[in-house]
């Protein structure tokens, strides 16, 4: 099965000691022979700039693809480093408010969805917590781009799906949809198309990731869509 | 093969369809689950006497299923008349306390003279636990009482590395990994704090699905025999049962 994940990290990990390396990333995609989105973790909890730069110097084309992220706490800072993204190799940008400590309805992330608007790709928020989800919602309604939730659990799917039910360009990432029956409790309100598969791996368990997709019993086709094919029509391209 | 010393019973407050005895049976089979001990979600969030009886009616269901009778230390007379209700059931293996459900701290005298009260008994404590604070609260706990065995719920949650530091000293207290967070390196850090004969698996289920924890398990760097260990072996151990590997 081929698997696209849309969730990676790479760099230092400051929480606890873990080896998040690029290297141990790319050991462990290509156990599952996965290809991966990803970006450098010092511009999440750092600054976005030098990030996204290490992001794409060291990261190859082969199997992982860059993306950027931009922290709104700095806003106006380096907001022009927003424009021309696509150009410079990105293929999507991700926001970190639960880590970073910001709320989506946060002005600076108005401000910042403005400017990315232009471009096409997709945005990928990392949430959580009761109506944050309900938030997104209502910014996603006022642009085109493709709008991923990560940090969809037990405790907030209710939110996920009432929001997809009633805005088109909502997905969700599945690395923590941790109730037994989530996926097929989903393609029935709202349609396995909405969902894109996701890791958040090395921090998190690949493992763990891939089995609550393999392990349900949803059809191959199903399994497709998510591991890989969803995704692959949010960028426009077989990857 | 797998043995599951945390696992619930019942419905919950969230779009969790996933919780009546075939569906259970199923995910019990889908994943080599062989025994799974189970307690009362209502038991925990609401009536803990209503959601024990429930559980009761449950357990017969399939040979499979044990349980932890669940006990609200607001209520210590009716806790203890519970546990006497329920301790000569063969299906039953222990008691489910959970500090943030209940609000009552593991440090409260009234969770201390339960423990006191069942401490000749051969009943485990499945605690649930979150933070450095009621981690340190289990292992006064543990340390007042060395010949009752804790299993520590979820390792403490989000900040588990710090967590194992502080149950590491006390051998009655055994460690399980579930959580809504799929760390990468859990167990391999649970087993080399701790040491492999106190991790057990432990899912969350029917909250949280079994594939989780496995793939924590699968993915953590063991080896098979420590896999297996962890999968079965310590539970066995633990429950002293007669369950075919």
């Amino acid at each position: 099965m081929r698997i696209l994940d849309v969730n990676t990290a790479f760099g230092f990990y400051p929480y606890r000691k873990l080896d998040t390396s690029l290297e141990t990333l790319k050991g462990i995609l290509g156990n599952y022979n996965a290809r991966a989105f990803s970006l450098s973790l010092k511009g999440v909890f750092y600054d976005a700039r030098e990030g996204n730069e290490e992001t794409l110097n060291l990261i190859g084309r082969d199997n992982i693809y860059p993306v950027a992220t931009y922290d709104p706490r700095a806003y106006p800072r380096d907001i022009e480093y927003l424009e021309d993204l696509i150009s410079r190799g990105f293929l999507a940008i991700a926001f970190f408010p639960r880590m970073q400590g910001w709320t989506v309805d946060f002005a600076p992330f108005r401000m910042v969805l403005d400017i990315i608007e232009a471009e096409s790709f997709p945005v990928v928020i990392h949430t959580g917590g009761y109506g944050e989800i309900t938030k997104i919602s209502i910014l996603a309604e006022e642009i085109e781009n493709p709008v991923i939730i990560s940090g969809t659990g037990y405790s907030n799917l209710s939110e996920a799906i009432a929001v997809a039910q009633e805005v088109d360009n909502i997905y969700i990432e599945t690395h923590l949809l941790n109730s037994p029956d989530a996926l097929e409790f989903c393609r029935r309100y709202i349609g396995i198309e909405r969902f894109v598969f996701g890791s958040g791996a090395p921090v998190l368990s690949f493992e763990t990731a891939y089995n609550v997709v393999e392990k349900s019993s949803l059809s191959d086709d199903d399994k497709e869509m998510i591991f890989y094919k969803n995704l692959e029509d949010l960028v426009g391209v077989r990857l | 093969m797998i043995i599951d010393i945390h696992c619930h019973y019942g419905l919950w407050s969230f779009a969790i369809d996933s919780f009546e005895a075939e569906k259970v049976k199923e995910y019990m089979d889908r994943f080599d689950v062989k025994r799974a001990v189970f307690s009362s979600a209502k038991g925990i969030v609401y009536d803990f006497r209503e959601g024990n009886r429930d559980l009761m009616n449950f357990l017969e269901e399939d040979d499979r299923f044990l349980g932890y009778v669940v006990l609200n230390p607001n209520y210590l007379e009716e806790s203890i008349e519970e546990v006497e209700r329920y301790k000569e059931n063969n299906k039953i293996v222990g008691i489910k306390l959970h500090p943030s459900y209940s609000r009552v701290p593991i440090s409260d005298e009234k969770t201390f003279k339960i423990v006191e009260y069942f401490s000749n008994t051969k009943l485990i404590y499945l605690i649930h636990t979150w933070g450095v604070s009621m981690s340190t609260q289990l292992a006064r706990l543990a340390e007042k009482f060395p010949d009752v065995r804790f299993i520590m719920a979820h390792t403490g949650g989000d900040t588990w590395s710090g967590c194992l530091d502080v149950v590491r000293p006390y051998p009655n207290i055994y460690v399980e990994p579930c959580s809504s967070y799929a760390d990468r390196d859990k167990l391999r850090v649970s087993i080399d704090t701790v040491g492999i004969n106190r991790v057990l698996f432990g899912s969350d289920f029917t909250l949280i699905n079994p594939a989780f924890v496995i793939g924590m398990v699968e993915g953590g760097g063991l080896t098979v025999e420590e896999k297996q260990t962890v999968y079965y072996k310590n539970a066995i151990k633990l429950l002293g049962g007669d369950i075919d590997a």
